[in-house]
């Protein structure tokens, strides 16, 4: 086991408002979600001594443009000008998640005491992905000339050989979908908080890149999250409980850009990353009381549960049925709504409602008894960041 | 089906792992990277076997024939280029000379097709 298991802990989570619109600079935002989370900290701003994030808008041919489609660590340093400011980090290879670890690498070796990280999305006018010119660069070049144009289309044809190789079919990813729209309605802070969604919705939703339909991908929005991270006798002494990091892991498999379609990458970065979490936690899939797992679209739920090892390989589908994935149920599941419910923030957010659940701090959504929190903060094929949060350090 | 005609489809830029790749395909040849140590076929090319990162690696004719390892239809202009072929099938190939290379294309027409249930 990891000797270093529960000696940094989350103690204090913030939100902006989250909308369709970018009427306010996506800085702005982000400040609002850090401003949040050191008060829920009950932290002063100049105690702040740490920042790190993932900035990158993962929406092609929009211009990067510091404080208005990204909010990097130069655009929160010019903000806030910490007097105390002793560490800060970028990362680039394992999106937010990859921050989070950082900045507990960087609590562990005592370079700062406080650390805020957060994650601003940006949406960006016109479509998402705006696939510019007449010319396809690099990867692309085997891609775009037959229409494949963003992520969606390079997970679509992952999802459609995973559903013919384990003989399903989609229509059973209606209950990812409901459920989670359900658990939505416990999280003000979610775009489509008051919006409920019926399987008759999702079956009669329009088809977007078979087989994912409208209710399969997650909606871009505007909107920032932060966390507060400190050393867990540090955390001991502020308002909130605790939830202490008992284990992390990182993708530890990549497979060659443009090579789409290929479900070995989403199963051996998923189960890479979750070995090291297993092994650094001693606990194990079941052991876990509740589980946030990435799903920017659907389907990634299904890679995560198999490759973290919640199921078999081909299982997923049916794993999620009869109500295993209530709030009540055996294995409750992106208990505040996931990337489906609350738009299009990135894993931070799964990493803050694993925190909270572990805590005792999700309000009328939290699990009952939960101490074991895992998260899988981004899907297997992009970064495979994991975590496990605890209440009882040990 | 899908109005081809009038989709005008973005123009690859060759690099100079790639560029045999569309040299031999201007002679209406497929020609994929092979690594000469462990015979790998790989595809989208790359700077080294991704097998076992042997660098000598030489271009080789294939056949064309294989079976359609993935696919999804695309319902959404995101593209606006392809706004006439919408709904269209985008497909992943894995040709029976080279398994492992997976080649990305589209399904023009067909009479009937069957996925593949090779893993």
């Amino acid at each position: 086991m990891w000797e270093n298991r529960c000696k940094i802990a989350v103690s204090g989570v913030g939100f902006s408002k989250v909308s369709r619109s970018a009427d306010i600079p996506l800085a702005a935002h982000a400040l609002t979600a850090v401003k949040e989370a050191v008060a829920d900290s009950g932290l002063q701003m100049s105690d702040i001594d740490g920042l790190a994030t993932y900035p990158e808008l993962p929406a092609t041919g929009h211009a990067e443009i510091d404080g208005i489609s990204v909010v990097s660590v130069n655009c929160m340093m010019a903000m806030l000008k910490l007097p105390n400011l002793t560490w800060h980090i970028q990362v680039g290879t394992t999106n937010i998640g990859g921050a989070v670890q950082q900045a507990v690498n960087a609590l562990l070796a005592g370079v700062c005491k406080y650390a805020v990280v957060w994650r601003a999305m940006h949406n960006p006018r016109g479509t998402y992905q705006n696939l510019p010119g007449t010319f396809a660069h690099g990867a692309t070049q085997f891609t775009a000339p037959y229409g494949f144009g963003g992520p969606g289309q390079g997970m679509a044809v992952a999802y459609t050989r995973w559903l013919e190789r384990h003989n399903q079919s989609r229509e059973k990813m209606a209950t990812l979908a409901v459920t989670q729209r359900k658990h939505t309605q416990h999280n003000p802070h979610a775009y489509f908080y008051g919006t409920p969604l019926t399987r008759e919705d999702y079956f009669a939703s329009r088809m977007v890149a078979y087989p994912f339909c409208l209710f399969d991908c997650d909606i871009p929005v505007q909107g920032a999250v932060a966390i507060v991270l400190t050393t867990a006798d540090r955390a001991r002494d502020l308002k909130p409980k605790p939830a202490y990091i008992a284990g992390y892991g990182q993708r530890l498999h990549f497979e060659v850009a443009g090579r789409i379609g290929s479900l070995s990458s989403y199963m051996e970065g998923g189960s890479s990353s979750a070995k090291l979490t297993w092994e650094r936690s001693g606990f194990g899939p079941k052991d876990v009381d509740v589980a946030q797992i990435y799903d920017g679209f659907s389907a990634s739920v299904i890679y995560g549960l198999e490759s973290y090892g919640f199921c078999k390989e081909g299982e997923a589908l049916d794993f999620i049925q009869n109500g295993r994935i209530e709030l009540d149920g055996a294995l409750p599941l992106n208990t505040f709504g996931g990337s489906l419910g609350t738009g299009r923030i990135h894993g931070l957010w799964h990493i803050i409602e694993g925190a909270l659940q572990a805590s005792g701090r999700a309000g009328s959504r939290q699990v009952k008894d939960a101490n074991v929190s895992f998260v899988g903060a981004s899907a297997p094929i992009v970064t495979g960041t994991t975590f496990i949060f605890v209440g009882d350090p040990y | 089906m899908s109005d081809w005609s009038k989709v005008t489809r973005p123009i690859p830029v060759p690099n100079e792992w790639t560029q045999p790749f569309w040299d031999a395909a201007k002679r209406n040849v497929l020609e994929l990277q092979r690594c000469q140590s462990c015979g790998h076929f790989q595809h989208p090319p790359y700077a080294t076997c991704v097998q076992c990162m042997g660098i000598d690696l030489k271009f080789e004719p294939v056949r064309g024939g294989g079976a359609i390892y993935a696919y999804t239809i695309m319902y959404h202009t995101g593209d606006k280029r392809f706004a006439s072929a919408v709904p269209y099938a985008s497909i992943i190939v894995e040709l029976d000379e080279a398994p492992g290379a997976l080649l990305a294309g589209n399904l023009l027409s067909a009479a009937a097709w069957r996925f593949s249930s090779r893993s």
